[in-house]
């Protein structure tokens, strides 16, 4: 067109006679050139044309020319076949647009995972409408195989119901402890059979011995027959056995296990060994036969050299070491510090708090750090009489202390010839065990029934004194950082008034105004449990926003990663993580982290079967190390101890300071984990994000908050980091999206469009820069399971606050009522504008509703 | 901070903690403290069978008749189920034509509760704390009282007077976080302690205590 345009205008411009001798007539004017023959036009995919849906794959749809095109060229595409449009897959455009000299364009096929039994689909693309200079060429169709995924429905077996009714034995360890004249431990020993009952009856053995594996010189403390039941009050309160060894008789310096099991004998499976429905533990005796219960330093040569397992523990440099197990990981998958090694820096100055079941203070690599500086034994006016100490918060059982392994995580010597190193080993440790603390009839006590002699203590009451609202007895109001690998799990629920108190409290005064730490294992529940639906593979089993305490604002909830800097398997996911340390595998096929242990061969987790590392290997024969020490735990003393390291370098940092420079110089890592999308009703729904950035430009995953540890870039900012940077922290009034008497919301049942409501946010500072935000929810739903929930805030930024499949969920009939849901992913965004609260139901037969709920902001002003 | 008194100290309990009615812990799962430490699973019912209220929705049974109760809670109001000393079988109603029936076996008490056609059922020991229990109609979930309860500090109150008055076997007062907790005798109800407390002058604010979820090692 253009040429002819301008052929005329040549014409127009020139005379007459110019026109007849050059222009005019037909046989002396040049003739225009043909136009090109028009292209062939084929349609093509990028990569294989048979795809699995499980991927969520995007299939590229190309349309070539054989030749460039020499107009543009607009080519129509119609889909059919077997598969449904729009519910097994999305087209992104029905026509592409080839441009002028372009020889080919490209639309995107998004094609759904589901998990709709429905056998291999075809997507039938060919070529419709062609404009412009081309045709349709040889290929002007083309069929793509949708390969079907895997089928599945929701399971929604109650959480507490078996699937036979065959009879279960059951032993329930409920509670093990020392009096001055005994040796005691309860079971409850149960038979749960089904109407009719036959005869059936099992018997219930306790036994002793010096033997661990119950071989040789064994001893019957006791034998009860025990009756069926299908009562389940009969199953709590009808079979509990206590079991007593004098202390009268026993040898001095010996090592004592305890058994009991019902049926016949259990297989041996060596120290530590838990087979199902057995209980085991053990006592030491001193010197003279008494009943170990305070620290008694043993005899090591320590020294001035290097730690000998240092170049085993990954977690703080990752070589690819095997630690022990199998394989080695991958190359600097770790704390990243070697900097802050290199420099002394080891958190001197700084006082960790271990809230756990014990500390041995007198450890060889603990000692150092541990021994009088503050530690606290709850036990100790119960356990005084027959030689505990107030100050030592010692274990008497024999199968591994939890707190002291956790302990040397955060705060084992270095430098001393002994063991490894833990990641602070300058800091103080002092040790707090809450659940030791026992008067008559109190809170948090055993489950056993009034006047039996295992009667709990004020194990709460305790709580709040090991967590900083105590200046005596203990002393914790002067500690810098709450280290707790613990947790609970209770979802819908809430923490109490208390505890919400004393974290405002701990992060308000301690520290002289700055606010002390807390630092918290997130969970071990990704992968423990029965699970619902296939998805829980991917998105965890039990959300660690589940912890009702772990939805406050307050807390670093802490998850794992693992020697290859991907989530440790059992890590609990979740919006409220702030960060993970390392945690490891299970120490036998890929790395675990090594720490300090019960101190001695005659117990400890060092002698467990699975414990690469025990007495036998020549870099642990007094047995006083572990290698297969895991889980949350284990994450959280890393960071405990890596934040020590920071208020060591910078002692004037707040504990916002202190999360704000995790959260900006968290690794993040794992970064090409996809999205977890599949459709339900052909509906697609994200039920886990990859990473994504937020407004402010903070990357979040729920697998790892905002990334693993890096100290020494961590350090870098504590250095450099300005006070009151990050203003005062704010806590909003609850804002409310739905209020009470608010019509419920009708969630569609077994559809992933979901539904929406929304909440317009105004008046709070244009400065305002969030920490975190909660979300108050009410689910009226029969099995509020089947529902994910998804904040999206108005700067774009969207966050699963629950995940569908919760497993927690899955024994809630009554549904949620003022569920407390919390996500650090919009930090740094500011909080005004519209938010939206997304609830899809993905699991059909039972259908709800949202009813109340709002939105409480935490910010700040960020420079 | 942080002082207390201890009453009659017997024996530590190494598993210990609780869960609330209804809310059991998740399916085969258990503590999973650590790679060596980590404790066998436990079907879930089993973990059921550890909580001391054990509920199970079931058909409404003969009813008796006895006066209501409320006690409130953070702005929850929770149904105050009969215990020790409130007869051998009580009906109350409640709000929302909530009905409680209580009565005693040989060995428990059952508690029923009744709301909109679904009834809940749990049982507790026949005497002592662990006989104490709330119904939460909203939640609809049995809690179990502990045997204290907490005494805000942010009026002139006299904890000693309070401590006398329900004839506490200790206190511990948390000045920093404005609250002492005052652990009552066994045979006193902590609905009734705070009752007691109105009579005081100054009238001090008190709160009964619920039971928290069992505590497993990471």
């Amino acid at each position: 067109m253009k040429r002819k345009r301008s052929a005329r205008r040549l014409c127009a411009a020139l005379p007459c006679l110019i026109i007849l001798g050059a222009c005019g007539g037909s046989s002396g004017i040049p003739t225009p050139a043909p136009p090109p023959p028009p292209a062939l036009a084929s349609l093509a995919v990028s990569g294989d044309a048979n795809v699995n849906e499980t991927g969520n794959p995007k299939i590229e749809l190309k349309v070539e020319l054989n030749a460039p095109a020499s107009d543009a060229v607009s080519v129509d595409l119609n889909f059919a076949g077997t598969a449904t449009r729009d519910s097994d897959y999305a087209v992104e455009n029905d026509s592409v647009m080839i441009s002028a000299g372009a020889s080919s364009a490209s639309t995107e096929i998004d094609a759904y995972r589901d998990f709709e039994g429905e056998g291999d689909e075809t997507i039938e693309v060919s070529l419709g409408t062609i404009t412009g200079n081309a045709r349709a060429g040889s290929t002007a169709s083309i069929t793509i195989t949708l390969l079907d995924g895997e089928a599945a429905a929701a399971i929604k077996r109650p959480d507490g119901e078996d699937e036979d009714g065959d009879i279960q034995l059951d032993l329930l360890p409920l509670a093990y402890t020392v009096t001055e004249d005994a040796v005691q431990f309860a079971v409850a020993a149960t038979l749960f059979i089904p109407p009719p009952h036959g005869a059936f009856t099992e018997t219930l053995v306790a036994e002793w011995s010096t033997d661990p594996l119950f071989e040789t010189d064994l001893h019957e403390i006791g034998r009860v027959e025990v009756m069926p039941t299908d009562d389940p009050f009969d199953l709590f309160f009808g079979n509990l056995h206590v079991f007593s060894v004098p202390t009268s008789d026993l040898a001095p310096d010996e090592t004592y296990y305890l058994r009991a099991y019902l049926g016949p004998p259990p297989p041996v499976e060596g120290f530590g060994g838990f087979p199902d429905n057995v209980f085991f533990d053990g006592f030491a005796t001193d010197s003279e036969g008494r009943v170990r219960v305070r620290c008694e330093a043993p005899q090591r040569s320590a020294s001035n050299g290097d730690d000998p397992l240092y170049f085993q523990q990954w977690h703080l440099a990752n070589t690819g070491q095997t630690a022990f197990s199998d394989r080695g990981g991958t190359f600097s998958a770790d704390l990243q510090m070697n900097s802050a090694i290199a420099a002394g820096r080891g958190g001197e100055g700084v006082k960790i708090a271990v809230i756990d079941t014990g500390l041995e203070t007198c450890h060889p690599d603990l000692a150092a750090n541990a021994a009088g500086r503050g530690s606290h034994n709850f036990a100790w006016q119960r356990l005084g009489a027959i030689g505990a100490r107030a100050d030592e918060p010692y274990n008497f059982g024999v199968l591994g202390d939890h707190g002291t392994s956790v302990a040397g995580v955060a705060a084992a010597a270095a430098s001393n010839g002994l063991g490894g190193r833990g990641v602070a080993p300058d800091a103080t440790l002092v040790g707090f065990n809450p659940m030791e603390a026992s008067i008559d009839e109190e809170d948090g006590s055993a489950e056993t029934p009034a006047g039996n002699p295992f009667e709990g203590g004020p194990i709460l009451t305790a709580m709040l004194e090991s967590l900083g609202a105590s200046e005596s007895a203990p002393d914790s109001a002067s500690v810098d950082i709450f280290n707790m690998s613990f947790g609970s799990v209770l979802p819908g629920e809430n923490s109490s008034e208390e505890f919400e108190r004393l974290f405002r409290m701990g992060t308000g005064t301690l520290r002289g105004g700055l606010g002390a730490l807390y630092v918290k294992a997130a969970g071990n529940d990704f992968d423990f449990c029965r699970p619902i639906h296939p998805l829980n593979a991917e998105l965890g089993c039990i959300s660690a926003n589940s912890d009702p305490d772990q939805n406050l604002p307050w807390l670093i909830s802490t998850g794992g990663f693992n020697a290859d800097d991907v989530r440790s398997s059992y890590s609990s996911a979740g919006a409220n993580l702030w960060i993970v340390g390392p945690s490891g595998e299970d120490g036998e096929a890929a790395p675990s982290i090594i720490t300090t242990d019960q101190a001695g061969t005659h117990g400890g987790f060092s002698e467990f079967p699975e414990n690469r590392l025990n007495s036998a290997n020549p870099l642990n024969t007094d047995g006083d190390y572990v290698s297969a020490f895991g889980g949350t735990s284990s994450a959280a003393p890393a960071v405990a101890g890596a934040i020590a390291i920071l208020l060591g370098v910078n002692p004037d940092l707040t504990w916002r300071d202190i999360k704000h420079i995790l959260a900006t110089t968290a690794r993040p890592i794992d970064p090409a984990r996809s999205q977890v999308r599949a459709a339900f009703n052909g509906k697609p729904y994200v039920a886990q994000h990859a990473w994504r950035t937020n407004a402010a430009g903070y990357s979040f995953h729920n697998w790892y908050g905002f990334g693993a540890f890096h100290v020494d870039a961590a350090v870098e900012q504590a250095l450099s980091h300005m006070p009151d940077s990050l203003g005062a922290l704010t806590e909003s009034d609850w804002m409310e999206g739905a209020g009470e008497d608010a019509e419920p919301l009708g969630i569609p049942d077994a559809d992933g469009a979901g539904v929406s409501a929304t909440l317009e946010v105004s008046g709070l500072p244009d400065t305002a820069s969030l920490e975190a935000v909660v979300l108050e929810i009410s689910i009226d739903h029969p099995f509020p399971a089947d529902i994910g929930i998804t904040l999206r805030s108005p700067g774009g930024m969207e966050s699963v606050v629950n995940p569908p499949f919760n497993a927690g969920l899955a024994d809630t009939p009554a549904g949620i009522v003022g569920w407390r849901l919390l996500s650090n992913a919009f930090y740094g965004e500011n909080p005004n504008g519209t938010w939206t609260v997304h609830l899809a139901d993905l699991a059909a037969g039972d259908v709800g509703s949202l009813g109340r709920w709002r939105l409480r902001f935490y910010h700040g002003e960020h420079l | 901070m942080g002082r207390r008194s201890h009453g009659n100290i017997i024996a530590t309990v190494k598993s210990s903690g609780d869960q609330r009615c209804g809310i059991p812990p998740g399916a085969e799962r258990g503590p999973r403290a650590a790679g060596a430490a980590g404790h066998r699973a436990r079907p879930a019912w089993r973990n059921l069978v550890l909580s001391l209220l054990i509920c199970l929705p079931v058909a409404a049974q003969e009813s008796f008749t006895a006066p209501p109760g409320t006690i409130s809670l953070e702005g929850r109001a929770l149904i105050r189920l009969a215990s020790a000393g409130d007869g051998a079988a009580v009906e109350s109603a409640g709000p929302g034509g909530l009905i409680a029936r209580s009565f005693e076996t040989a060995a428990y008490r059952i508690h029923e509760v009744t709301i909109d056609g679904r009834t809940f059922r749990a049982a507790t020991p026949l005497s002592g704390p662990r006989s104490r229990v709330v119904f939460d109609p909203v939640k609809r979930r049995f809690d179990s009282l502990l045997p204290s309860i907490r005494v805000e500090l942010d009026r002139a109150v006299d904890l000693e007077a309070v401590a006398g008055a329900v004839n506490a076997i200790g206190t511990t007062v948390f000045e920093s976080l404005g609250f002492a907790i005052v652990h009552l005798p066994a045979d006193l109800h902590p609905a009734d302690a705070i009752e007691r407390l109105r009579f005081l002058p100054g009238e001090p604010q008190a709160a009964v205590r619920l039971r928290g979820p069992k505590i497993e090692w990471r």
